[in-house]
């Protein structure tokens, strides 16, 4: 339901857990100008606020609530950029002492949105840089990282242009330094304002419950978001980057363009080529270089649903560059000659079903999926569900959309040799 | 019918159903309704520790990589890929590790896993190849800091025994492996009475193993005696040892490598106390945790590790640091004057029994949880005890287990430096 414009409260019921899930997340468009800011604001949100002034003070509290968790994570999804603010504890009947702990937590809740710790229209300054010095010390440990460094320089190359497509989710370590104590408070008074805020809950909830709280904090309707998801254009330039790399180990990363979005017929075929080729330990790529050739020890492929990449990532001994780029063009034109076997086809088709059965038994995946449904287009399906659609997929299907797949970038990290 | 071990555990709603075959073959199951995934792990007890001194490094893991060739060639994962499952496997230093994990009927994965230890069929040329997967998954590991700033440390902590060298294996004992060594390791370790299975999901137990009983009957038990690990030597700790990185900050890891004597059945309680007793130390709800904070001694990156298992326990702290002398030091003069800490005291340890119970209740809900921290093969306390035993913990138990276990520790460190540029 939408309690006022922009703000929405959705309720899952369900008694299979032994924990409750709630989900607050502030959605808005991804910028450079406030990226930073969102992810120094999510670090302090879940490290102190006034009435729990310090770390420890904080953890106590959440001791005290049996072990409650509170975390907040960032997130970028097409234009979008995501902060969450995510609770979990333990359901009441579990607890020795009759107990309603959910009251305890819609307090903590209030006191984390309504009462942070603020100095003068200014986060207090000693908590705001001990979070924005771990956010960048984050950053250059994500440096440190071949793996990431490699997918970074990929985003980099793919999305020229569109500069803050290819910021990290905390944007990155120039931004980082540039926010201060104020410019981050008003960041998020902005949020409190202005960003779409969804509440999530799943477990035992009373909704009336939820919805007088709720109602109780009085916040204000908001602006609807535009422009969702991110559209691109192909470029007809290969971009390549060398690099040294940390370790021994090097990394290719090759960044593709697919022109399919996910409310497309040929969508499934899309979902069910990256299951094919890197996804899976029957993939294409996963049997022939690690399994076949012993060339690799990780592989993998990963698809970039809302903004028209697909990636594919090797890690493997220098010398061998070649001969793996080769063994990746070869998987990938045989697919796109058609030599896709029936069998093969039908196995990467049970293993996504799989995934999307499990997901009922997670249930953060199952609020992720309602956030997903209210937010976005649905996946394209057949009566109704993907499902079917990931079925009727053709061998033909797969191999046309590999087709329409274009090599924008390669990303080499080359190893140090002993 | 089978007469099934039947536990139920009130206060967290849970049953756990344990059958011992006559080959001494364990199952554990513990159903879960309404739940659509269905998954196993088996165990068998054979780890890097079982290393003998004249063997190349590296075998009960590379054993483990080859289980996954069937007698026609074929490739075990693919064959669980084909009934949509999840197949993966891992060496510790104590045991090597199978799982499955699907939504498909258990019976058929359950029945494919134990087909696939119930044999060991490979060629020399197929050990070759393994060796070059192998050799990459060492590269992996190696690039890693964090991976190489633990492994570095536990060799310093236990010179010259299994711990020290990685379980892989490393380049030149990688190339020494043969098919012999292998198929001797298969024979006198993959026995009945050295496996443990445990299966959860929404299933019936009486059902599930009636289905399994055939296969499982059938692992042959060849009677032979199973190796016995020996005891580790205790050679003194290396301290002070760094080696150098493309980090952009210090790595520092400091051990306390415990001398006790333990048994299986103390394992899980002894764990358990010496948990909570460096939570009320130096855990983040402790004032020293916050004070270290503040003072910019330590950052998020602080964290510590606590192993305890019946040949080994030793308890890491792990932190990126620019001081990491100075910092080694303070941190061992603070455990070492454990005594005038104003931590310790009876209400804080109710909050961490508090947070302690949650946590495990929240955690039952991950098959995961469950695998990682059920102890295999364990008589005595376990798991699931945990709500029933959390209560009858006191200050005064974990201040003994803690005294004990610091005035008989071998303290060490080691450090990862950045490369200078």
């Amino acid at each position: 339901m939408e309690l006022v414009d922009g703000v929405h409260i959705h309720v899952m019921n369900s008694h299979k857990f032994k924990s409750n899930v709630i989900k607050i997340r502030f959605t808005s468009t991804l910028s450079r100008y406030s990226v930073s800011a969102r992810a120094i604001v999510a670090a302090i949100l879940e490290t102190a606020n006034q009435s729990y002034p310090r770390l420890k003070d904080l953890q106590r509290h959440l001791a005290s609530l049996y072990g409650a968790e509170l975390s907040t994570s960032v997130h970028i999804v097409g234009n979008l950029h995501l902060v969450d603010i995510d609770l979990i504890f333990v359901k009441d009947r579990f607890l020795s002492k009759k107990q309603f702990l959910i009251e305890g937590i819609f307090d903590l809740i209030s006191e984390v949105l309504f009462n942070p710790l603020v100095e003068e229209d200014a986060f207090a300054q000693p908590l705001f840089q001990t979070e924005r010095e771990n956010l960048i010390e984050v950053s250059e440990r994500e440096r440190e990282n071949d793996f990431s460094q490699a997918r970074n320089e990929s985003f980099k190359a793919f999305y020229r242009g569109h500069p803050d497509l290819s910021l990290a989710n905390y944007g990155n370590k120039e931004l980082l330094e540039s926010e201060t104590a104020r410019s981050t408070y008003k960041e998020f008074q902005r949020m409190m304002r202005e960003d779409r805020i969804d509440f999530l809950f799943f477990g035992e909830f009373s909704e009336k419950m939820i919805r007088d709280q709720i109602r109780s904090w009085n916040l204000q309707p908001r602006k609807e978001l535009k422009s969702l998801v991110h559209f691109q254009v192909d470029s007809p330039i290969v971009q390549e980057v060398f690099q040294k790399a940390m370790g021994q180990q090097s990394v290719l990363d090759l960044a593709y363009y697919t022109p399919v979005f996910r409310d497309e017929k040929s969508y499934p075929a899309l979902v069910l080529l990256n299951a094919l080729l890197g996804q899976f330990p029957h993939s294409f790529l996963f049997r022939k270089i690690r399994e076949e050739e012993g060339l690799a020890y990780t592989v993998g492929s990963q698809l970039h649903v809302f903004s028209h990449l697909f990636r594919i990532y090797v890690g493997f001994e220098a010398p061998q560059r070649n001969v793996i780029f080769k063994q990746i063009r070869q998987e990938m034109n045989r697919i796109r000659r058609g030599f896709i076997s029936e069998e093969h086809l039908s196995m990467s088709k049970k293993m996504l079903l799989n995934l999307l059965v499990q997901v009922d038994d997670s249930p953060m995946a199952m609020v992720e999926r309602t956030y997903q449904a209210a937010m976005f287009v649905p996946a394209y399906s057949l009566d109704g569900s993907f499902q079917k659609a990931i079925e009727a997929v053709t061998p033909k299907d797969v191999q046309a959309v590999a087709r329409s797949l274009q090599l924008q970038s390669m990303i080499f990290l080359e190893g140090s040799s002993e | 019918m089978i007469k099934i071990e039947e536990k139920h555990f009130s206060s967290i709603d849970e049953t756990l159903f344990t059958y011992r075959f006559s080959n001494g073959f364990l199952v554990r199951m513990l159903p879960k309704k309404g739940f659509k995934e269905q998954a196993g792990l088996l165990t068998v007890n054979l780890g890097s520790l079982d290393w003998q001194g004249n063997e190349p490094a590296g075998l009960a893991h590379f054993l483990e990589h080859k289980i996954f060739e069937a007698e026609s060639g074929e490739d075990f994962l693919l064959k669980f890929t084909e009934s949509a499952t999840d197949s993966n496997a891992f060496t510790t230093f104590g045991y090597t590790g199978y799982t499955f994990s699907s939504s498909k009927d258990i019976t058929e994965n359950t029945n494919l896993l134990l087909e696939m230890i119930s044999s060991f069929t490979t060629s020399v040329e197929a050990v070759d190849k393994e060796k070059e997967i192998i050799q990459q998954e060492l590269e992996m590991y190696k690039s890693d800091p964090d991976q190489v700033l633990f492994t570095e440390a536990l060799a310093r902590m236990y010179p010259d025994t299994p711990l020290a060298m990685e379980i892989v294996g490393d380049r030149e004992s990688l190339t020494q492996i043969d098919l012999k060594d292998l198929q001797r390791i298969y024979r006198d370790y993959y026995q009945p009475q050295n496996m443990q299975l445990f299966l959860i999901g929404d299933f019936n137990p009486q059902e599930l193993l009636a289905s399994l009983e055939k296969r499982i009957s059938g692992l042959s038990s060849t009677v032979r005696q199973i190796p016995v690990r020996s005891p580790l030597s205790r050679h003194p700790v290396e301290s002070g040892g760094s080696i150098r990185m493309d980090v952009s900050k210090a790595k520092l890891a400091i051990g306390l490598r415990g001398n006790q004597d333990l048994s299986q059945e103390d394992l899980f309680l002894y764990k358990l106390k010496l948990q909570l007793f460096f939570s009320l130390l130096l855990g983040w709800t402790s004032q020293r945790y916050q004070e270290l904070l503040d003072a910019g001694k330590i950052d998020y990156s602080f964290q510590f590790e606590i192993d305890v298992q019946e040949l080994y326990h030793h308890v890491f702290f792990f932190l990126d640091t620019d001081e990491p002398v100075s910092f080694s030091h303070q941190l061992r003069t603070i455990v070492k004057r454990f005594e005038q800490s104003r931590d310790l005291s009876e209400e804080h340890l109710d909050l961490l029994k508090n947070e302690m119970y949650g946590d495990f209740i929240r955690q039952l809900d991950h098959y995961d949880f469950i695998f990682n921290n059920y102890l295999p093969g364990v008589e005595g306390l376990n798991l699931f005890d945990l709500p029933a035993i959390l209560p009858n913990i006191h200050l005064v138990d974990v201040l003994e287990v803690g005294r004990e276990f610091i005035e008989s520790c071998d303290m060490m460190d080691f450090t990862i430096l950045p490369n200078y540029t």
